[in-house]
């Protein structure tokens, strides 16, 4: 279904991502470039080996980044959320994706091609730094990743997955639970934390039995936030 | 449905004189068989020129069809919807591996005097 247009000036999303400070004249040329399609749970928006076309921005829904081993696994590399521009990391480098996106529920994505984003990003030294501030700290999360793959143990790493979870998809309930609103597989959650289904499932499963976390079917409550943070700092390796 | 109609004929005539600036500004992208290039009730991001492989066109609902479109003839696909701002009225596959030239739309709207540098969706 294809969606009604909205000007990126009054759009809620930008506050969130790279857009956000742009002036009147910018965000007006990003909406007249723009196209704005809504996906399906499961369709693709881009896939991994393809040269890059354009940026994506995501105004509703969630998506899953991933990486397809020569085998066919998928290991979920990152997350994207409302306001979270995809693709243009790939833009830059002049790479081809390296990821494929997939639409985990109905999302809206807006989609500015990549001439556009290149006049854009001429007449606007903020988007510039706005993206190099992204950019930043996505390499930061990505360091922060390495080293707890390599010096956490899976425990700590899969009651990491789940604050990071919640960070992004939660939902605080009153009474201080935390439902994570991401439709992931469990073999998502698992690639996520760095490690195998079985395992992912067996800690799962602890943390119910401990009473951290509450499991009714794909969905996760976080009941005790502070016990799985706990978990993230005692157990170094 | 088309994969080019005919009352566009202005771009037409502008594409037939800038093909080449065109192609040369188009981005060779390939789909493995299964892959979709786009879907139903999307707006166009572009249009694309088949390069190789083979490409099924389908549609769901009451009017429901498919139809293969071949590198032969090396159709471009989704051109009369960036123009008219319509929405697809089908999904385009690839049955094959298939390789197209992505021409974005910006490049192609400027084209159009009329159309200036670009439409909102």
């Amino acid at each position: 279904m294809q969606q009604k247009d909205q000007g990126c000036e009054s759009c809620p999303e930008k506050q969130e991502g790279i857009f956000v400070d742009l002036s009147a004249d910018e965000l007006a040329l990003v909406s007249r470039c723009k196209t704005i399609n809504r996906y399906k749970k499961k369709q693709i928006i881009f896939y991994e080996g393809n040269a890059p076309y354009g940026m994506h921005c995501v105004k509703k829904g969630k998506i899953k980044l991933y990486r397809t081993s020569p085998q066919g696994k998928e290991q979920v590399v990152r997350l994207v959320q409302e306001g979270e521009a995809m693709g243009y990391k790939s833009l830059l480098s002049s790479d081809k994706y390296s990821l494929t996106a997939e639409v985990l529920e109905d999302s809206e994505v807006c989609f500015l091609d990549k001439t556009a984003f290149y006049e854009l990003l001429d007449r606007s030294p903020k988007l510039a730094r706005n993206m190099l501030e992204t950019l930043s700290r996505e390499v930061r999360t990505q360091e922060n990743t390495i080293c707890s793959f390599s010096q956490k143990s899976v425990r700590e790493r899969m009651a990491e997955t789940l604050l990071i979870l919640a960070e992004k998809y939660g939902r605080k309930n009153p009474d201080g639970t935390i439902d994570v609103l991401a439709p992931l597989k469990r073999e998502d959650i698992a690639t996520l934390a760095g490690t195998v289904l079985e395992s992912a499932v067996r800690y799962l499963s602890e943390f119910k039995a401990d009473g951290y976390i509450e499991l009714v079917g794909k969905e996760i409550k976080l009941l005790k936030v502070d016990k799985l943070f706990a978990i993230t700092q005692s157990e170094m390796v | 449905m088309g994969i080019v109609r005919r009352e566009n004929g202005d771009l037409l005539l502008a594409i037939k004189k800038h093909w080449d600036e065109l192609i040369d500004h188009g981005e060779i992208v390939c789909y493995r068989p299964g892959q979709y290039i786009f879907y139903e009730n999307h707006k166009a991001l572009g249009a694309y020129l088949l390069c190789e492989g083979k490409i099924q066109l389908s549609k769901s609902g009451d009017s429901a069809f498919q139809r293969e479109l071949l590198e032969d003839s090396q159709p471009i696909i989704g051109m009369d919807y960036l123009v008219t701002g319509d929405s697809y009225e089908y999904s385009a596959k690839a049955v094959t591996p298939a390789k197209l030239c992505y021409l974005a739309k910006s490049e192609l709207l400027k084209l159009l005097p009329n159309k200036g540098n670009g439409t909102s969706s």
